[in-house]
């Protein structure tokens, strides 16, 4: 063998080894996790044991005895709820943004400087006014919580696909007879649905995963997701059979959503840097 | 058809003038070209007639309608872009119907005119496609078919062909004059390549740094233009320019006397202009035209095929002209030539403003 040809083997088994350490890294946990779903009740506190006979008993409790259903809802709904009114706010921002170039670029950064307002600093305040408004433990609250993070950057992101698309198709649409509001819904909404969709995609991921906000002004029946699944740790120990399952349910819409979205998501978080 | 009026119109962007003053009409069922340097303000006036941009002070009329304050749909005008901003989720039929649905049309007469425009156009195979699918000439098809099929008042192009190969749009250029021609409507055509002026325009608006130059047919601008900025934009290779003065009747300059019938009571500073084909080589031109015999330079020869362009040194000047490739025997690189210029086809420019200084044209042949 040439000494060029081995060193091209080595370097290539070099790589494969580091993607698969990443990759082990990063799935080894979900697979732990969906061993744990599947383990009988009397070895679910046992990490040590490899092989058992899979039980549906955790899976059966889960959907069946718990409100874990409900909750899966509650979270659907407020991601839903947070999406759509985050579009309707994010994408005439954006195109205001990216047309006309309002507040310079410094606004549009400003956009983002709500992301970089830790949680902490926001949740006093808006535990506040939603106590006050006797809003606490309602899915309003999460909403308007989660509207705080998804606005931004939904708006971010679709300023970006707004950019790619070229100023003249509106123009035509407005010497061929529309109005600047017709020619937007015919033929710039059209062209960003790909950003419309990985956005709203995102938004909802987001809003999805968030426990830090849900957990502090939901209580009861309109407990979220992640917030329930932090409840199987209770007084008596953590049920980590049910909880295994419940985290199982709250990842693979996300993952199956990212999947589809991946391309446009790149492009998203990278577009609205450019042409600033 | 209407014709276009331009009045006194100003366009400022935020500190920057772009366009000052223009006055500029142009005539029912006429083919305008705008043309100049790139930032010269052609690309702005041509917006502004669409509406797509507002004048900061004048007027501008179409026929005799004040379209000023009006939305760029309610001036009936069609526009073709330089990329074609053609509809990306639609099908080429779709684009075509878009204006038209814009005015309630029903579908069956919008059916009947896209029908029309397609075989026009020979885009009948082409209805059901998206313009992803389509070659760069077809999309220019599909823009120039979406843009007639409204019958508008008045046809605006911008660059609209400068995205095609150079075999294309010389072809591209045909047809749209054929159209204009069949159609009839009033066009205005804005374009940063003189040539293409030159060809397509019955009209010719040439400008530079927001103003007008000159107005003209193809053949004044190119036989006498308005100043030394028209005068070198337009001609490919440009006009050699000479720096010198005019003293006793002839000009001396880039190391020549030249003297110059018919120059009047002229005398002092002056450029003197030749296009690259009105220098010939000493001996094949009519004695009547000729100029005193000079001796320059070959410096390079560039064979274009029948012609030629021959670079001559002028002592530190150099001078290009056009010679027929027959008589390039006669030259070689680094030899000596003896050339003459045609008097008839020389211009003067003042060397402080560079207008246009108005003695030699009378035998040009615009008088002809």
């Amino acid at each position: 063998m040439t000494v060029p040809l081995l060193r091209r083997r080595l370097y290539l088994a070099l790589q494969t080894g580091v993607v698969g350490l990443a990759l082990l890294t990063v799935l080894f946990p979900f697979f732990w996790i969906f061993l744990t779903s599947l383990k009988p009740p009397d070895l679910v506190a046992r990490p040590d044991v490899w092989t058992f006979l899979p039980s549906a008993a955790n899976w059966r409790e889960v959907f069946l005895e718990s409100d874990v259903p409900r909750y899966i809802a509650n979270s659907f709904l407020v991601g839903a709820v947070t999406v759509a009114i985050a579009l309707l706010v994010g994408f005439p921002a954006a195109y205001s943004f990216s047309r006309y170039r309002t507040g310079g670029g410094l606004a549009r950064f400003a956009v983002l400087a709500a992301e970089m307002v830790p949680p902490a600093v926001l949740i006093v305040p808006l535990f506040l006014v939603m106590y006050r408004l006797a809003l606490t433990n309602t899915l309003v609250a999460v909403i308007a919580a989660h509207l705080t993070f998804v606005v931004p950057v939904v708006t971010w992101f679709l300023i970006g696909f707004v950019d790619e698309v070229p100023r003249e198709l509106e123009e035509q649409a407005m010497v061929d007879g529309y109005t600047r509001g017709q020619a937007i819904l015919r033929v710039v909404l059209p062209a960003v649905r790909p950003g419309i969709a990985a956005a709203g995609i995102f938004g909802f991921v987001l809003s999805w995963n968030d426990m830090f906000y849900a957990l502090i002004l939901t209580g009861g029946a309109s407990k979220t997701l992640p917030v329930a699944i932090a409840g199987y740790w209770t007084f008596r120990g953590i049920e980590m059979g049910k909880m295994a399952v419940a985290i199982l349910l709250a990842v693979v819409p996300v993952l199956a959503a990212s999947f589809f979205v991946q391309k446009h998501l790149v492009k998203g978080l990278g577009g609205g840097a450019v042409k600033m | 058809m209407p014709g276009v009026r331009l009045e006194k119109v100003t366009k400022r962007f935020g500190e920057v003038r772009t366009l000052r003053d223009i006055d500029l009409e142009i005539a029912d069922g006429s083919f305008t070209v705008l043309v100049g340097p790139s930032g010269c303000g052609k690309t702005t006036t041509l917006r502004l007639v669409a509406g797509l941009e507002t004048v900061s002070s004048g007027r501008i009329l179409i026929g005799e309608r004040d379209v000023t304050a009006l939305e760029p749909r309610e001036r009936n005008v069609a526009m073709v872009f330089q990329n074609y901003a053609l509809y990306p989720h639609m099908t080429v039929y779709d684009n075509i119907a878009f204006g038209l649905r814009a005015k309630k049309m029903d579908e069956a007469e919008i059916r009947r005119r896209i029908l029309d425009v397609a075989a026009m156009l020979g885009l009948g195979d082409l209805l059901a496609r998206r313009p992803g699918e389509l070659s760069g000439g077809q999309q220019q098809r599909v823009a120039i078919g979406r843009a007639i099929v409204r019958e508008p008042n008045l046809f605006l192009f911008d660059e609209p062909l400068s995205n095609l190969d150079a075999k294309l749009r010389i072809g591209m250029r045909t047809e749209l004059l054929k159209l204009h021609r069949e159609l009839g409507t009033t066009t205005i055509y804005v374009t940063h390549d003189q040539e293409e002026a030159m060809t397509m325009g019955d009209r010719i608006v040439v400008m530079e740094a927001g103003e007008i130059r000159q107005t003209g047919t193809p053949r004044e601008i190119y036989f006498r233009p308005a100043d030394l900025m028209v005068a070198r934009f337009v001609g490919s290779p440009p006009m050699n320019v000479l720096e010198g003065r005019i003293e006793g009747g002839a000009f001396e300059g880039a190391g020549l006397r030249l003297p110059l019938p018919g120059i009047g009571n002229i005398t002092g500073r002056i450029l003197l202009g030749v296009r690259p084909e009105d220098i010939h080589l000493a001996g094949t031109l009519e004695p009547e035209r000729a100029s005193a015999p000079f001796s320059a330079r070959v410096e390079v020869i560039e064979l274009l095929g029948a012609r030629a362009i021959v670079t001559f040194a002028l002592g530190d000047t150099e001078i290009k002209a056009v010679v027929e490739e027959r008589q390039l025997d006669t030259l070689g690189e680094g030899t000596d030539a003896f050339l003459v210029l045609d008097h008839h086809r020389l211009h003067l420019f003042d060397a402080e403003s560079g207008q246009r200084v108005e003695v030699l044209s009378g035998a040009g042949p615009i008088e002809k």
